[in-house]
């Protein structure tokens, strides 16, 4: 019995030594492996300091500087159209479109499509039903979506350049769909699946069909025959897509008000000097005889005309630096595009609280070019509840030469509100234009404000924006 | 042989190599987490060349690993956790730091993640540090005060609301010292939230109290939990003592002796909402006027 007992203990241990040993050679094995589980390193340190910068100048940028011109929803046919040019309605209409757009944009398939098949897509949109938004000038893809959906800042998204937006259902292919156009002629169709049917924008239509500030409205293509001048005289001089209201639009009148009191104090000056990087403890100011003041330190200066305009210009190889103002410096020295537009609106800001503007007045962005000298220009207009304010000189313009911003012009003005008016109607605007027209210019008419200091009233009127000029100025 | 010379013989083996691979594995577990002998007696030799010191002690630490924390960095879309402090301010506007005001006082939530707490009764508040004692080690009070923060910023509470429900962070709140103001009789409390034992702020939060009553706080302190963790590849000691060294090559001043290093992490929020925080830390000297900051992930000073 007791060698039976021992014999079974033995077992028993070497049973429980065998399993132990089997045990800790996997523990042994286990302490070796690397972890594989996911890692945050430097790559996702620099993309998160990148986007940490972002986060700073996001606060700044939004939808009010891609603010677009028109926004407009159709059912099929001309049974149901909305529009609006202005606004809150404008900009709520806005986002509750791009809650449709911006899908494709970010997760759809692009391609490249000729003018023709964009028209064709287009006539196909104006039957079949559309959201049509048109910005003011074209802007980069990426721009467009990071600025209006600002949880999609971390994507990757494109720099396609794009002006004018139709969403319409595809006859071809039986699904929605959305082509982009631009000045340039590159035209995209963006597809993809996203759940949308042909109901894609009916609840966007009955959410704002008579809703204050809003419309029914036609495209100048589908008056060509209602129009008494020659066919061709009136589709030469005037761009197809083109917005005609429908009924009075009443907008407000404004009275212009110069901002240079606004800059004149020590406080002003400091903030000023401050934000284009000079040092008060090292300037040195200058006069000039018409009342300009120009404060130069190390190769870049700061002017303050009497009339409230601001100038910043750097030589050599001074300028602000982009990184210094977003509160990012890149790894390889290169800003994206949306970096350099983030610096220049972290700038905006800082001047529209320098001189106290209102908040009625929308500050947008109005063009992005090369100048002769190869330096990277943008541009920033002043447009009064999204109604443009036409203007010689830009709101804002900053030119950037590599990382630098070497040269910024303001021409801030203020705006007071007095009573309203009606805009003229737009079919005879239209005719009138296209009857004057010389040759093919496809221009198209928007209401704006013609920026005059010296008048006591200014109305909303439609101007050319090919030619930038009252048509019955 | 008979069987029981054999299992005998099995058994010696099997315990042999089970105490093999105990000392295998302890050695492998050393060597994951501690730097060898010869490694330390290495970079001390190296790093101490040219008047850079470094306290013993340093190197010789357990090797700490690090986490990125990651959640929502907007207070104002978790209403519950809003209500748990009290209403939304009449004043409040989009875009603003967010103020809550309750019977008591007023809280404002900083958009950089800090947040500041003013009592309404109109207390006498310490003015300066001055005049303080330290009763830190006074268990009574400690375990007073430890309870009065606690019910202040409601932990328990706030650990159970739906907005933090899914965090998987052990977050506490950790007391550094506590000071008596004999003047006013205030205490003045200085501390900071953690996360699984971390600090979160180098900062941390300053609590006034008078007896169990808080009358004003003012820090960092993360009211919406984290809902991610994940593993941060970082900077370990050597190599952080190594860009040390190299910051201070050619630079005044030549002789200085690296005393401490403080773990810490910092807030960033990301453009789509997110908050992450960053395992960062503090290089201390013997002089206190020279400290560097280093992101443990990118590697670079601050």
């Amino acid at each position: 019995m007791k060698t039976k007992i021992e014999s079974f203990l033995s077992t028993l241990l070497i049973f429980f030594l065998l399993v132990s040993l089997v045990c800790l050679s996997f523990v042994y094995m286990f302490s070796f492996k690397t972890r594989d589980e996911t890692k945050f390193d430097s790559d996702d340190m620099e993309a998160l300091e990148q986007n940490f910068a972002a986060a700073g100048y996001m606060d700044d940028a939004g939808v009010d500087n891609i603010l677009p011109v028109f926004v407009g929803v159709s059912l099929p046919g001309e049974g149901e159209r909305v529009g609006a040019f202005g606004a809150d309605v404008l900009e709520q209409m806005y986002t509750d479109c791009f809650e449709v757009v911006w899908q494709y944009f970010v997760h759809g398939t692009a391609h490249a499509i000729s003018n023709s098949s964009a028209d064709d897509y287009i006539r196909m949109a104006k039957n079949n039903g559309f959201i049509y938004i048109k910005y003011a000038s074209a802007y980069p893809k990426s721009v467009i979506v990071s600025f209006t959906r600002k949880d999609t800042f971390a994507l990757n998204i494109s720099d396609e350049y794009i002006k004018e937006i139709f969403v319409f259902k595809n006859n071809y292919t039986n699904s929605v769909c959305v082509v982009t156009v631009s000045d340039t002629g590159n035209n995209y169709l963006y597809t993809g699946s996203f759940g949308f049917d042909e109901n894609f924008n009916k609840n966007i239509v009955n959410e704002y069909n008579n809703a204050e500030g809003t419309f029914d409205f036609s495209f100048s293509s589908e008056k060509e025959s209602e129009v008494f001048i020659s066919k061709e005289k009136y589709s030469d001089a005037i761009y197809r897509n083109s917005i005609i209201p429908k009924g009075e639009i009443f907008l407000d009148g404004l009275s212009f008000e110069n901002v240079s009191d606004r800059l004149a104090s020590q406080g002003s000056y400091d903030r000023l000097l401050s934000l284009f990087t000079l040092n008060p403890e090292k300037i040195s100011v200058f006069t000039e005889s018409d009342g300009t003041r120009t404060f130069f330190e190390e190769g870049q200066n700061v002017s303050i005309a009497v009339d409230g305009s601001v100038k910043y210009s750097a030589v050599g190889a001074g300028g602000i630096d982009i990184g210094d103002v977003i509160g990012y410096r890149s790894e390889n020295s290169e800003y994206s595009l949306r970096d350099k537009i983030g610096a220049t609106l972290c700038i905006v800001r800082e001047m529209t609280e320098i001189t106290y503007i209102s908040e009625n007045i929308k500050i947008r962005l109005s063009g992005i070019f090369y100048d002769e000298n190869d330096n990277f220009v943008i541009t920033y207009s002043a447009s009064y509840k999204g109604i443009p304010i036409i203007c010689e000189n830009a709101f804002f313009s900053f030119t950037v030469s590599g990382n630098r911003i070497k040269s910024v012009d303001c021409s801030m003005f203020d705006v007071v509100a007095y009573g309203d008016s009606v805009l003229p109607n737009a079919m005879w605007e239209y005719i009138t234009y296209a009857a004057s027209a010389q040759g093919k210019v496809y221009s198209q008419l928007v209401p704006a404000y013609a920026y005059d200091e010296s008048a006591e009233n200014v109305y909303a009127r439609y101007y050319s924006r090919s030619a930038c000029m009252e048509v019955n100025g | 042989m008979n069987v029981r010379s054999l299992k005998s013989a099995i058994a010696a083996f099997l315990l042999l190599a089970n105490l093999c691979f105990i000392l295998l594995i302890s050695l492998n577990l050393r060597n994951k987490y501690y730097y060898d002998s010869e490694t330390i007696q290495n970079a001390y030799s190296a790093i101490e060349q040219g008047g850079f010191g470094v306290a013993r002690g340093i190197l010789e630490r357990k090797q700490r690993s690090f986490s990125v924390y990651k959640g929502d960095c907007d207070i104002l879309s978790c209403n519950d956790i809003i209500a748990l402090y009290g209403t939304l301010a009449a004043h409040y506007n989009i875009g603003d730091d967010v103020s809550v005001v309750c019977e008591a006082g007023e809280y404002t939530f900083f958009r950089d993640g800090s947040f500041e707490y003013i009592t309404n009764s109109g207390v006498k508040l310490p003015e300066s540090t001055a005049q303080t004692v330290d009763v830190t080690a006074q268990r009574k009070v400690y375990k007073m005060l430890k309870a009065a923060i606690e019910e202040f910023l409601k932990m328990e509470e706030l650990e159970k609301c739906a907005s933090n429900k899914k965090s998987n962070v052990d977050v506490d709140i950790y007391i550094e010292k506590i000071s008596y103001d004999p003047e006013t009789k205030a205490y003045i409390v200085n501390a900071c939230q953690t996360f699984d034992g971390d600090s979160v702020s180098q900062n941390g939060v300053e609590f006034v109290a008078y007896d169990d009553i808080i009358v004003r706080a003012s820090g960092t302190f993360s009211f919406v939990y984290p809902t991610e963790k994940i593993f941060a590849d970082s900077l370990d000691t050597i190599n952080i003592i190594l860009c040390e060294k190299n910051y201070f090559e050619g630079r005044e001043p030549q002789e200085l002796v690296l005393s401490e290093i403080v773990y810490f992490y910092s807030v960033y929020d990301s453009a789509d909402g997110s908050r992450y925080f960053i395992p960062m830390c503090c290089v201390l000297y013997d002089r206190a006027d020279i400290f560097g900051i280093y992101n443990l992930v990118s590697g670079k000073r601050e």
